[in-house]
């Protein structure tokens, strides 16, 4: 089985450096992100589980980077 | 003179005066031509009654004669004779006298300066002393034939001889009586008839002039309709449809100058007044234009002073915004790099932990920072007015429910009358939220927290309750200590706004800030001592 997966989307290194290993110590395995573009493309990743998005990335900010998934993910609500 | 002339007024009086005038003259021509009618009438009628003075006369002369001749005959005794004779003498004395004293009279009244006429009527008395003379004369004669007859012996007087002399002088007083007599009776039929004459003849005259001046009098109050009063009233319609025209703002009026008389002036006075309205309205129209322009003009520069205001309070709130991102940012770091050294057990623990609690106050003080900056006007400023408590607190509590939920503990607020107080609510919210996110920070394990209201005296009460392990006595007065001495933050535990903060802005409204641990029994939220903070604000009046 594939692990369970957390992307970390945001435009700092140091951020998502430290995110990631916090989490590692957690167990979790995860992925980063440095752009909005980068990001959409691991959203298709089947390992990725969940993610962690800056709100502040990109011109339209974090938000309008992660309503298209969420909607996708549960079509009954949107 | 040549003003007094052109003078509406001088040419009405004028006018009517010369009206005046021929009235006048209509009456002075009734009053001349009546005493002179009159004066003829007397004058006929004088004559008239001499005429029938003439006639007694010639009537009492008849029977003198007829006396006389029968005294010629001697056929009556000499005694009848004499008193016949004597009381005709007599008759006609009084009558000559009448008649010389009428021509007196008539005399007198001739004009003055009429010569001729005096001379006529004086003439007339010639011919009535003619008549006199002549009668005293047959008299006298006729006495002197009687007493010559008497004194002759009645025998050798003749009687015939004495009746053909006394009937001589008879004849010849006859002859030269009756043309005296009827010449002077002629003459005054002459003026009867002279007067009724005349009298035609200023009854026609006067029915001439009468005519001549109704005529006149006609003509002028034409003339003066027609030449003086008609054109005033045509003039007079001008200036009424000039004037109704002004009434309603119509300041156009056209009306002709040049005349000098009232209504001239009347028109000028007109004209300048419409022209005078007519610039003061264009003035005001120009002042109300140009207010109108400065109004926009201000309402320009405000909108646009107010958008630059926007503007600056919205390039402030990104600044803000950006400067707490820019802050945080690398803070969220270092409190990550810290935490996760401290879980992985690295030998230099304690300095981590340094590193990790200064980052989170650093991090506190940057919220207390952007708080300031959200508020409405980016300083300290605070109002002063009557809000509710209770309202703001529940706001408080609001904002925070999810936080401290999510931390896992449970939030609760008494319900309460609203308590009206005097102050910033904004900023008794932000104490509150501030409370209570202390209460969260340090009472985590204690699992509640309570805010309530009270009140207490002359102020109201917020009370934040939590269930922690609450504050040793000796440090509970250091705390309080700090409260006064704000800038001795050596270990401070972080109060989300500040405690100094806090205590500055309560105290600004006229309020302070109290802290005891453990909690007194009755407000006690679990077992735990626990730690009460209360915050006290004077009530509003009423």
């Amino acid at each position: 089985m594939s692990e369970m997966t957390i992307l970390i989307v945001d435009d700092d290194p140091e951020i998502t450096d430290a995110l990631a290993r916090g989490l590692k110590m957690h167990g979790y395995s995860t992925l980063t992100a440095s752009t909005v573009e980068a990001a959409e493309m691991r959203f298709g990743d089947a390992d990725v589980t969940a993610a962690i998005v800056d709100v502040m990335i990109g011109p339209q900010g974090g938000i309008d980077l992660v309503r298209p998934c969420a909607r996708a993910a549960i079509p009954s609500q949107s | 003179m040549l003003r007094a002339v052109h003078s509406l007024r001088f040419r009405l009086v004028l006018g009517a005066g010369l009206i005046g005038l021929v009235a006048v003259l209509a009456s002075g021509l009734t009053i001349q031509g009546m005493s002179r009618m009159s004066q003829q009438v007397k004058s006929a009628v004088t004559a008239e009654q001499r005429i029938q003075r003439y006639a007694v006369l010639a009537s009492q002369v008849g029977s003198l004669i007829v006396v006389l001749y029968e005294a010629s005959q001697n056929n009556l005794d000499a005694d009848t004779q004499t008193a016949r004779l004597e009381g005709l003498r007599v008759a006609i004395g009084h009558s000559f006298a009448q008649i010389r004293s009428d021509l007196d009279r008539d005399i007198g009244t001739a004009r003055r300066d009429d010569l001729d006429e005096q001379s006529r009527r004086a003439t007339r008395s010639i011919g009535i002393a003619r008549m006199e003379a002549l009668l005293q004369v047959t008299l006298d004669r006729f006495q002197t034939i009687d007493q010559a007859s008497d004194q002759a012996s009645d025998q050798t007087a003749d009687p015939d001889l004495r009746a053909v002399r006394m009937q001589g002088q008879i004849n010849a007083f006859s002859l030269g009586f009756d043309p005296l007599l009827n010449g002077a009776i002629t003459q005054e039929r002459r003026i009867r008839d002279a007067a009724i004459a005349e009298v035609d003849v200023l009854r026609n005259r006067l029915t001439q002039a009468a005519l001549g001046v109704g005529a006149l009098a006609v003509l002028m109050v034409s003339g003066f309709y027609l030449a003086v009063v008609r054109p005033q009233f045509s003039r007079l319609d001008r200036l009424k449809t000039a004037s109704r025209a002004i009434g309603p703002g119509n300041f156009r009026v056209d009306l002709p100058g040049g005349r000098t008389d009232e209504i001239g002036q009347l028109f000028l006075a007109t004209q300048q007044m419409a022209e005078a309205l007519s610039r003061r309205k264009s003035e005001v129209d120009d002042e109300w234009s140009r207010l109108n322009q400065t109004i926009f003009e201000r309402t320009e520069a405000l909108r646009s002073a107010n958008e630059a205001l926007a503007k600056t309070d919205e390039d402030r709130r990104r600044f803000f915004a950006d400067v707490s991102h820019e802050l945080r940012t690398p803070l969220t770091v270092i409190l990550m790099e810290a935490d996760m050294a401290l879980k992985s057990g690295a030998e230099t623990n304690e300095a981590f932990r340094v590193i990790r609690n200064r980052a989170r106050r650093l991090n506190q003080r940057i919220d207390d920072l952007l708080r300031i900056a959200r508020s409405e006007s980016g300083t300290l400023s605070m109002e002063a007015r009557v809000f509710d408590l209770g309202a703001a607190t529940g706001a408080a509590v609001a904002d925070m429910r999810r936080v401290v939920e999510s931390a896992g503990l449970e939030l609760s607020l008494q319900e309460a009358a609203p308590q009206p107080v005097l102050g910033d609510p904004n900023w008794a919210r932000q104490v509150v939220t501030g409370l209570i996110e202390n209460a969260l920070r340090h009472a985590r394990d204690g699992g509640v927290i309570r805010v309530q209201l009270a009140q207490e005296g002359e102020m109201a009460l917020v009370q934040v309750i939590d269930n922690g392990p609450g504050i040793d006595a000796a440090d509970l007065d250091r705390v309080m200590a700090r409260f006064a001495q704000a800038r001795d933050s050596s270990k401070s535990a972080g109060f989300g706004i500040g405690l100094s903060l806090a205590r500055w802005i309560i105290e600004e409204q006229g309020g302070h800030i109290t802290m005891q641990s453990p909690v007194p029994e009755p407000l006690r939220a679990g077992l735990s001592p626990g730690t009460l903070v209360t915050v006290f604000l004077p009530r509003a009046e009423g």
